[in-house]
């Protein structure tokens, strides 16, 4: 459908003033992909015709150069704001309307004579190695490129609420629906809301890890639709994000808690259980939603020096093999522990308070971008944070801090404890060679285009 | 710092914000007032240089989501504000690299702006005062 969409505004591109097409052509494609899903493709149809009509009408009566006032009123103004087009009068837009007319016609017959034309505008991306995908969002359509990373719930320009999230540098991170095996869905599920101040001992995490899953296919967790999307499409919003997504979606979506206890045949891995999960919010909840993406204000991860990580930070081919028989370390916080030795599986971090009151957070296995994902929610940053490391393939680490701006009190004081841990951006920097900077950056936004009470049982 | 009063005349107009000549004024008004999208379009390059889509963006989140401008309507008056000099680009397009064309304010463009600012301010100065009057009729 994309597709289809794309190759219809291609052609009415194509039949603008090749002067005009030839300047603006490119940036105008790129910006059809990104405004596609928030302007919606009438208005964007109605916008390249009424261009059309308009560079044709001024290419036909050049005239006087062109104010930029608005003394009079264009008679094209209508969803979009003009600047002070020239004014043309009713009959020099008739011929402007009439030669687009005639190059549509053109156009049409063309494409009835060679079926196999394509209009073949070039379309590139700008802020990304990969094309931004879109599509709505249900179990049958698997999560476009790079839609497992990153985090964040952000406003969208429409009513509707979306969700910002760092762009994986490749498709590795989309290829997890496809390698679990597509839309699939539980056998029996029951979704009940929690009864006040009760919590369950749930037995898989709603987070972006990849841990094993007990034998038997049963699901059980409790959490509000947020997090339980987040778990569904294997992305992580910021707590800013997830802020302002919740401010354009009904009150419940934010205080309302689920227990959601399902059985799926088999022995389903936690991607697969994520793909039920899917199907699971498309039928109850009704859940709606599509990928597009948005530049945003970001913070970069950085090699603090070209080509060279910190002592903490290692290739994972280095250290224990993930299916190696793991031993656990005496004391798991002291320096003498491999990068990550602490975890007993690769593909999920853990934090640990150490005795000298410092936060020791490590894994086994994962990916730089993994641990972009993590940091706003290790640090409470509100914006979320891209991969530029450049670093490919999986590591260790090991990072022991003190949360950034927030020293540890001695107990039962106001006085700050001297941890002897440095903070956190000065722990990523001496133990993991990394950085972080504050940067621009284009990410994948999740935007909920529907949402409602679940069903009942 | 203000110029002193003794100053020479020369010296007055070079201590002034460039958009305050005398010959910048002139060249301001000609333009104004702008359309909506005119000053939107200009407001969101004030935070600097951005891309086509930056700018709807921008245009989209200044207007409080009022002004949504399609490419077409953009790349329309980004012709005719490069055309006047009011925008300028400030970087090509890289299609190797994927760096879009960037835009960014000229001199003038901030001349244009201010003025316009300028003349709102005086519209809504009146438009308040004909309310406080209009509200104290009986």
């Amino acid at each position: 459908m994309h597709t289809l969409l794309r190759h219809i505004y291609g052609l009415l591109l194509r039949l603008h003033p090749a002067e005009f097409r030839n300047e603006f052509g490119r940036e105008m494609a790129l910006d059809f992909e990104e405004t596609l899903y928030t302007f919606g493709f009438a208005r964007l149809l109605l916008d390249a015709a009424s261009s059309l009509a308009r560079q044709w009408s001024a290419r036909i009566f050049p005239g006087t150069p062109a104010p930029v006032s608005a003394l009079r009123p264009s008679l094209l103004a209508g969803n979009y704001v003009m600047v002070g087009d020239r004014s043309f009068t009713p009959l020099e837009l008739g011929f402007g309307l009439m030669a687009s007319s005639v190059q549509l016609a053109l156009c049409l017959l063309a494409l009835n004579v060679s079926p196999g034309y394509r209009p073949n505008l070039p379309v590139t991306y700008a802020s990304s190695s990969t094309p931004p995908k879109h599509g709505s969002v249900n179990p049958q359509t698997p999560l476009p490129a790079g839609g497992s990373s990153g985090s964040g719930f952000k406003p969208s320009q429409s009513t509707s609420a979306s969700t910002g999230f760092a762009q994986k540098s490749d498709d590795s991170g989309a290829s997890w629906q496809k390698a679990a095996g597509g839309a699939m869905a539980f056998e029996v599920a029951t979704i009940k809301p929690t009864q006040p101040g009760k919590r369950i001992d749930a037995n898989i995490g709603l987070n972006m890890d990849d841990e094993p899953t007990l034998p038997g296919g049963r699901l059980l967790v409790q959490g509000t639709l947020p997090a339980l999307i987040g778990f569904a499409y294997k992305i992580m919003p910021t707590r800013e994000q997830q802020d302002a997504m919740l401010a354009h979606l009904p009150k419940w979506v934010a205080t309302e808690d689920f227990v959601i206890e399902a059985k799926a045949d088999g022995n389903p891995t936690k991607d697969q259980m994520r793909l039920m999960m899917q199907s699971l919010l498309a039928d109850r909840f009704k859940l709606a939603l599509h990928f597009g993406t948005q530049e945003m204000p970001a913070l970069a991860l950085l090699l603090d020096k070209p080509g060279k990580t910190g002592p903490r930070l290692r290739s994972h081919a280095e250290g224990l093999p993930c299916d190696a028989k793991w031993t656990p370390p005496p004391n798991p916080s002291s320096p003498s522990v491999a990068p990550g030795g602490f975890m007993p599986i690769c593909g999920a971090n853990a934090l640990i308070f150490t005795p000298r009151h410092s936060i020791l957070v490590g894994a086994r296995g994962v990916t730089l971008q993994y641990i972009a994902d993590y940091i706003p929610q290790w640090q409470g940053f509100g914006r979320p944070v891209v991969d530029r490391t450049g670093l490919a393939g999986t590591y260790d680490f090991s990072l022991d801090s003190v949360p950034e701006n927030t020293s540890p009190s001695i107990p039962g004081t106001d006085a700050d404890l001297d941890t002897g841990a440095p903070n956190f951006l000065a722990a990523l920097k001496e133990q993991l060679g990394l950085k972080l900077q504050t940067t621009r950056a284009r990410v994948q936004v999740l935007v909920v285009d529907h949402v409602e009470q679940p069903s009942p049982n | 710092v203000m110029p002193k009063k003794t100053a020479s005349p020369l010296l007055t107009a070079i201590r002034k914000p460039i958009y305050c000549l005398p010959s910048m004024e002139n060249d301001a008004q000609q333009y104004l007032p702008l359309s909506p999208a005119t000053l939107h379009v200009l407001l969101a390059l004030t935070g600097g240089e951005l891309h086509g889509y930056g700018i709807m963006l921008e245009a989209a989140r200044q207007s409080g989501g009022q002004h949504k401008i399609g490419p077409g309507t953009l790349y329309d008056n980004l012709k005719k504000l490069l055309a006047v000099g009011l925008v300028e680009e400030s970087r090509p397009e890289n299609p190797k690299t994927g760096e879009r064309r960037m835009f960014q304010l000229t001199t003038l463009g901030y001349g244009v702006l201010a003025a316009e600012v300028e003349r709102l301010s005086g519209v809504l100065r009146h438009a308040r005062r004909s309310l406080r009057l209009a509200e104290r009729r009986p």
